[in-house]
Order: structure tokens, then sequence, then C-alpha cells
């Protein structure tokens, strides 16, 4: 089902016949830069490089392409596919993967149509030869002059050029189908229009540029409008801008479309999904880090990703860093509340045994929490490439701080994105100990908020908040001992309590069922 | 009036049992606060120990009163009532003596404690006054008891705004965890934002912790604004929520 669903939406019929108008267009332009890179003389890499950057061929034939391309798919789709799927995540998967495949053959003929043009007549190499013709600049080539001074290799750059593009025009079209999904016909002619007019504002204005770049979706597949100008170290906050964009239009629209879809719904499934508590959670959690940027906090700058600190302890901080599991325990604990009313009495009969229950229930839960950790690390590495823009020189500065190695304060960073998930699993077996041993949800949560507030007594051996970035440096300098300690500590700490958890069978919120 | 009264003394248990807890927390904290600070004035021996309470005031009231309403929700009292009071009056005779009982434990406890804390410190030998920088510094100053009459009442009118958004997240929400720990997250959540946005002047914990910012950033019309935008954003979330429960009641 899933294979011949992906092999009937590839290329439907009409949209075969745009795809080739397209081609041909692309071609003919590929035939007027050959005549050019023949004149100047650059090497092969280098005239792909000017083909798939053409900005202008990208906006004013690619993106129109792409947003026909949606309409018309979006006009061939029938409300009855979603029964014949069964699950919303198969349909949404198929639509999903074979429009990535058709956009990755469409980018590959792209590549494919200038290298068999340039093939005979330009020589390959690995290099920039555009840099090396003495004082002559050739303006229709400031794009590999930009590229040659981030990029060493014009192979690497047609690779990282090619790669980002179709990143970013996937974003653009996995997002409007989900905006369809949601709001349905009018939603996508909104949202095409808004497309539209943000890239175009982008584009001709030359707003994209500084923080704004994030706001333009035009910078989201031309390389050199999103990166030349800027460091490396903005790739991957676009890569987490999109990701989470996607996740969130794809998470409502399965909430949206559930009820429709035909499936046999699992009562969990969406049990702790608040779309847009969570969206306006995050809105406000990045806009208050991209707030503070633009005021030039300085003290604030690596506020997501930096934690708290012992020896220099702010308030502030600690909330900013507890805030997020704080939250996604608030709405665990509040499903706990409903569930002491028996309101999942119906799910809870088609389950028939308490303990499948139980465990897709706290999968269901963990997944909630785990999703969060993902979107709020994703948050933190954003804001803090958006804010500090010049990441380099943060690490350097922290790694004279600390005396220690640059190898070292990367290696924390990575630990303290391990070490928080390890943190917020603790928290929410802490919260579900003392739920299941008190039947009360604002005793559970207020002893997690206790339990976090009596690790502050004794720093030296709390497991406690060493997610925070601050934390590991600090014992980055102490020594690797320390370090142990604390690993072993946090390790011994959750299986300790892990393993309570599982062996506390006291259920206060279930009457009349039983095993 | 009479319902009224027969309405307040249901709460006296809960009432006593906070009176209590507060009067003995303010207390102790101001032993504490005794023996290791510096005090320019007797009252300032009162105004530190009051800040460790009032973090958890939103969540001490709550916990005292809102519980009581959400069961004689979930029981359905109020259907009954309705039927020999009307619902809207029912509502407003309970609001209000809740509100009643709080503003009362609230003075209660903290007027009780400012007198205590006045009895028991020596006179303070220093002659320079930080207090005086302060909006309400002079007051606080040469007329303590006076002053303290006034604030204590200010802040269980303060207190009265939490435990009314409580009651009516217990009306809408149907769900204890929510209506009893609502208010003291919304207080969190809020401190961090307008602190983070260095706006913490707007912050409802400003209004009802008294000194709590430098006395540059105080003005008598930031006690003001915080309670507004309080009572703005929580009305707001308050009609989303009860939207939300129609349209739920009309598919349903």
């Amino acid at each position: 089902m899933l294979t011949s669903g992906i092999r009937n939406n590839l290329f439907p019929k009409n949209n075969r016949i745009a795809a080739v108008i397209l081609l041909c267009v692309y071609a003919y332009m590929c035939g007027t830069h050959l005549v050019e890179a023949i004149g100047t003389g650059i090497n092969l890499p280098e005239y792909l490089l000017s083909c798939i950057t053409d900005h202008y061929y990208l906006m004013y034939a690619l993106l129109f392409y792409l947003i026909i391309d949606s309409a018309i798919r979006i006009r061939s789709t029938f409300e009855i596919a979603k029964l014949r799927y069964r699950s919303l995540g198969r349909y949404y998967g198929t639509l999903i993967i074979s429009r990535l495949i058709s956009l990755f053959i469409l980018v590959t003929a792209h590549l494919l149509i200038p290298l068999f043009a340039g093939f005979t007549r330009l020589a390959p190499g690995t290099g920039y030869n555009i840099t090396t013709m003495g004082d002559r600049f050739y303006s229709n080539y400031e794009v590999l002059y930009a590229l040659a001074d981030i990029i060493p290799s014009s192979v690497l750059a047609t690779v990282l050029v090619t790669g980002f593009l179709y990143i970013g025009i996937s974003f653009i079209c996995i997002s409007t189908l989900l905006v369809f999904e949601i709001f349905g016909r009018k939603g996508f002619a909104v949202c095409t229009a808004v497309i539209l007019i943000n890239t175009f504002t982008g584009f001709v204005t030359g707003l994209d540029e500084g923080i704004f770049k994030y706001l333009f979706l035009n910078d989201y597949f031309i390389f050199h409008h999103g990166l030349v100008g800027n460091n490396l170290w903005s790739l991957p906050a676009y890569a987490m801008i999109m990701a989470i964009a996607v996740y969130v239009l794809y998470k409502s629209a399965v909430k949206h479309n559930s009820n429709r879809s035909g499936e046999r719904r699992k009562y969990t499934r969406n049990l702790y999904s608040h779309p847009v508590i969570t969206g306006a959670f995050y809105v406000v959690y990045c806009g208050l880090a991209f707030t503070l940027s633009l005021n030039g906090s300085e003290a604030f700058t690596w506020q997501l990703l930096k934690g708290f600190s012992y020896t220099q302890f702010n308030v502030i901080e600690l909330l900013f860093y507890i805030a997020p599991i704080m939250f996604s325990l608030f709405f665990v604990n509040m499903e706990w509340e409903n569930e002491i009313k028996n309101r999942n009495l119906f799910a809870l009969i088609r389950y028939g045994k308490r303990e499948k229950w139980e465990k897709e229930k706290a999968l269901s839960e963990l997944r909630f929490i785990a999703t969060n950790v993902l979107i709020v690390v994703a948050v933190s590495f954003i804001s803090a490439t958006v804010l500090t823009n010049n990441l380099d020189n943060t690490i350097r500065d922290l790694s004279a701080f600390y005396d220690l190695n640059i190898g070292k304060v990367i290696a924390c960073g990575v630990l303290s994105i391990l070490f928080r998930g390890m943190e917020w699993f603790l928290f929410y077996v802490i919260d579900k100990i003392v739920f299941k041993l008190s039947g009360n949800t604002i005793v559970s949560y207020l002893m997690t908020i206790a339990f976090i507030f009596i690790g502050f007594v004794l720093p030296a051996v709390n497991p406690i908040g060493k997610g925070s970035l601050y934390q590991l440096l600090e014992i980055g300098g102490k020594g690797i001992s320390s370090f142990v300690i604390m690993v072993i500590l946090e390790m011994l700490l959750i299986i300790v309590l892990f393993s309570t958890n599982k062996h506390i069978k006291k259920e206060r919120c279930f009457h009349g069922i039983s095993n | 009036m009479r319902y009224l009264i027969r309405s307040t003394k249901k709460f006296i248990i809960p009432a006593l049992a906070l009176a209590l807890i507060l009067t003995a927390a303010i207390t102790v904290f101001c032993f504490i606060t005794l023996r290791n600070t510096a005090v320019c004035n007797r009252i300032e021996i009162w105004i530190e120990a009051c800040d460790y309470v009032d973090f958890f005031l939103p969540l001490a009231v709550c916990l005292a009163f809102t519980p009581f309403f959400y069961f004689i929700n979930r029981k359905g009292f109020i259907r009954y009532a309705s039927v020999r009071a009307g619902k809207k009056r029912y509502l407003i005779t309970h609001f209000l003596a809740t509100a009643i009982c709080t503003v009362l434990v609230v003075f209660v406890s903290y007027y009780a404690t400012l007198c205590i804390s006045l009895n028991m410190t020596p006179e303070a030998l220093v002659t320079e006054n930080r207090l005086f920088d302060y909006v309400f510094g002079e007051y606080e100053v040469n007329y303590p008891y006076l002053f303290g009459l006034a604030w204590c009442l200010y802040k269980g009118v303060v207190a009265t705004l939490f435990v009314v958004f409580g009651n009516l997240l217990a009306l809408y929400t149907d769900n204890l965890f929510v209506s009893v720990l609502g208010p003291f997250v919304y207080c969190m959540a809020e401190n961090l934002i307008t602190s983070l946005l260095n706006l913490p002047m707007y912050s409802i914990m400003t209004t009802y912790v008294l000194n709590r910012l430098s006395p540059s950033c105080m003005h008598v019309h930031n006690y003001l604004i915080g309670c507004f935008t309080y009572i703005l954003i929580t009305l707001g979330i308050i009609l989303i929520i009860r939207r939300k429960k129609e349209n739920v009641n009309v598919r349903n």
C-alpha cells in the first residue's frame, strides 16, 4: 500500500508537464551560462555552482513551479484516501515521502543538466579558478567569490548548495501540504500568498539580513542569501527552525484530522498533545530569547543553553532552566488528574488489560517529554546561534574563561544535551512515584519542585542541573574525577528510581478495572 | 446577607489553618532575619521575612480555598443550589464569601506578625535610613502600624484575585490540579517573563511584595498596573476555557 501510494503520488499526470517546462527553462538558462563560462575559463564545479545559485531562476521559475505543483496535488486530493490508508501517519508519510522523492529527482535533474552541458567543454577541478584570474573581477560570478571565502572546495560548495536547496524547497512544499490539511483550501491560498509576499519582500527589498534573515523564506533555499556574509553556524539554525515548524504543523494536522481519518483511534495518541498551548509556549520561549538578543542583553545571550551556575547563582537563570520541564510535567499531571475522575474509562475498557493501558500511557508520556526535550534543545541551539551570531568566538571565550581546550567545550555542549534528557526523565520518574504513592497530583508536582530546590543545598553531589552547560564547564575545570562521580550518581539515581517506580503497584486512580 | 455569612462560616477551618501557618512562618522568618541581617528600621525585619512567604502566597491561598469550591462543583451541588437561589446569585455569594475570608486571613496573619515584629525588635541604632527612598518609605518609618494596616488590607485584596482565578478555573476546567496550581504557575511564569524582558515593575509579584525592586524602579502606578494586567490576562484565559467548554458541550 505504502509503496504503491508513493509510486502513484510521485509525479501526478499534470505535474509532469509543468516539470518538463521548468527543466526546459533551466536548460536554456544553463546554455546561456555555458557561453559565459567558456569565455571566463571557470571549471566545471564552478559552472554547476553558477547555474544552481542563479537566484532569479530560483525565485521566478522554481518557486512558482513548486506552488503550482502543490496546488495541482492538493486539487487531486480526496478525503476518501485517508480511509484507505487507515492511519493518518501512513497517509501523511506516503504524501511526504513521495514529495521528497519527486523533489530529489527534480534537484538531481538540476545538477545533471549543467553537468552534461559543461562536461566536454569545461575543465574539471576542485578549487576556484575565478579567484586566480588576476585582478579581473566578474560581477556575474559574485556568488562564487563569496562562496570561495567560506568553503575551500568548489565541489563541496556545490554539494552544500544543492543540499540546502533541496531541504529548503522540501520545507516549503511540506508546509503548504500540512497547512492545507489543517486549514483547507482557503488556508492553502492564504499560505501561498504569504509565502510569495514573504519571499519577494526579502528578495527585492534586501531586508533579509542580520537577525531578520530567519524571517524570510527566500533565505531558506537560496544558499548565498541565507549564509554568505555570516558563518556556517546558521545552517543548523535553519534546519532546526524548519524541523520545529514541520513538527508543529504535522502534529496539528494529525490532531485536526484524526476524527475524520476512519482509523481506530488510540486514546493516548493525543492525550498530551495540545498543539496550540505547546506552540504558544515555544513561541514565548523563543520570543524571549530573540527579544533579549535584540535588546543586547549580554548576560542572557546564552540563556537557554548555558543553564545556571552554582558559583554565580541567579534565580532567573534557574527558573528559565527548569521552566520547560515544569511545563511538560504540568500537562502530564493535568491528565493524571483527569484520570482520577475516570475520564479514560472507555479507553481503558477498549484496552482490556490495565497493564497494556499503563504501558501505552507511560510511552505516550515519555514521548511527550522527549519531544519537549528535543524541541528545547533545538530552540537552545537556534537561539545560541542566532543570538551570538558568532559561535566560534563564544566557544573561544568559554574556553579561555574555564581554561579548557575547544574540544572539551564542544564535548561539554553535547553532554549538556544528554544530561538534560536524563534529568527530565529523572523528574518524570520522581513525579510518577510520588503520584503512585500519594494518589495526588498536586502533592506529586510540588514534591518534584521541592526535589529540584532541595538539590541546591548540596551542589557538590547534587545530580540536578547538570544538563546546564555552565555546570559541566565548571566540573570540567575541576578534573575528570568529579565528572565521573557526577555521571555515576545520576545513573544510580535513575536506576534506583526507575526500579522503584516499576515495583510500585499501587494504583488509586482506577476503580472497577482489574488485571 | 444571612446567606453570605453562612457561606463564610464554611471556610472557618481552612481559614484558621492558613492563618496559623502564615503567622507561624512569618514569625519564624522574622527571628531568622533578626539574627543575621543588619537593619536600619524595625519594620525592615518584617519586610524581609514576608519576602519568603510572599513567594508562596498564591499557592497557599489557593490550596486553602479553591478545593472547597472544586468539590461542590464536581459533586453537582451548584446545580441543586441554583434551583433554590439561582446559579448566578449562588456563585457571587460564594465568591464574595471566599474573598472576605481571604482578605481576613491575609490581613490578620500579616498584621499580627507586623505587631509581633515591631515589638520584639529593639530600636535600630543606625541613623541613616534607606527606607525613605521607597514610594511609601516615609509612612513605613514614621507610621508603621497605620501603614501596615493599609498594606495588609491591600495584600489581602491581591490574594483575593488569586483565589477568584483559582475558583474560576475550578468552575470551567473541572480539574483540581489546574485550579490549585494555576495561579501559582501563572505568577511564576509571569515573573520569569517580566524579569527577562526587564519589566519587573509590571509584574503581579511586584504589586504585593513590599519594596521588591530598587527605589528608582518603583512608582505608585506600578502597584496598579500589575493587578490590572493580571486581571486582563486571567479573564482572557477564563474566557478561552469557557468557550472551549461550551463548544465541547454543544458537540456532545
